[in-house]
């Protein structure tokens, strides 16, 4: 499925993505987890208002996350 | 009429909509270089359908969203809604993007595993390649970039706008 890195998470830590999307799937934890390495943010799990909001930022300011100058991943 | 199925299966695949016929039609017309679109060739056009069953077990219309997806053995090729509200030429790319994914499984499958699909199966959806992982962007952007590509030659060319929104994604990860 072509779904970006963002969208996808969010979709994940909302629940959104069913299990038997094996490649996208994510548990609400494994997802929030991620969210955590990528944005550097402490956002708690329940909160997808600021979640919501971390990402918009993100997609305005088209950060790339997969850099080797990343060092949370 | 007959359904555009009952030609490539006769009979037995009279229950598929309208939408699944659909979602055949866009695999085949991306599966080979040179694949027909129209199904009035049908030498061309199952050609093009016996290479996609060569990668998926199951080609149909997924209400969810396209997806190439494997489930103890069982390889499906799904072409979702999101699609069929696109252009052609997003309908195709979403199509081929998939099959990259296909290809991509068939190949480690064949390479690493040699032919053993479960291992594969295992290793594929694994945790390595979950979803947001550096590999599983690395095999997104290779889709993607692969899926551009051969659309792009298969219809002489793609808009502006097309060619961004592909660049967006795979500048996403």
């Amino acid at each position: 499925m072509r779904l970006t890195l963002l969208t996808g998470l969010l979709k994940n830590l909302k629940g959104e993505i069913p299990p038997r999307m094996r490649r996208e799937f994510l548990s609400k934890a494994d997802a929030y987890r991620r969210l955590l390495e990528i944005s550097g943010e402490s956002y708690p799990m329940e909160s997808v208002e600021e979640w919501e909001r971390w990402v918009r930022q993100a997609r305005r300011s088209r950060t790339r996350f997969f850099t080797k100058n990343n060092k949370n991943l | 009429m007959r359904s555009l199925t009952h030609h490539f299966f006769g009979d037995s695949s009279l229950r598929s909509t309208v939408k699944d016929e659909c979602a055949y039609v866009t695999m085949c017309s991306v599966g080979k270089p040179g694949a027909c679109w129209s199904l009035g060739v049908l030498g061309r056009g199952q050609a093009s359908l016996n290479y996609i069953y060569s990668l998926g077990d199951v080609v149909k219309y997924g209400p969810t969203g396209s997806y190439f997806n494997v489930w103890k053995g069982q390889r499906t090729l799904a072409i979702g809604d999101s699609a069929f509200e696109r252009t052609f030429a997003g309908q195709l790319g979403e199509a081929a993007h998939e099959i990259v994914h296909a290809q991509q499984f068939a190949r480690m499958t064949a390479r690493r595993f040699g032919g053993n699909m479960s291992a594969a199966e295992k290793y594929f959806f694994g945790p390595q390649f979950a979803f947001g992982s550096p590999m599983y962007a690395c095999g997104e952007r290779v889709a993607e970039t692969v899926a551009r590509l051969r659309i792009n030659d298969y219809l002489g060319g793609m808009s502006l706008q097309q060619w961004g929104a592909s660049t967006r994604y795979i500048n996403g990860f």
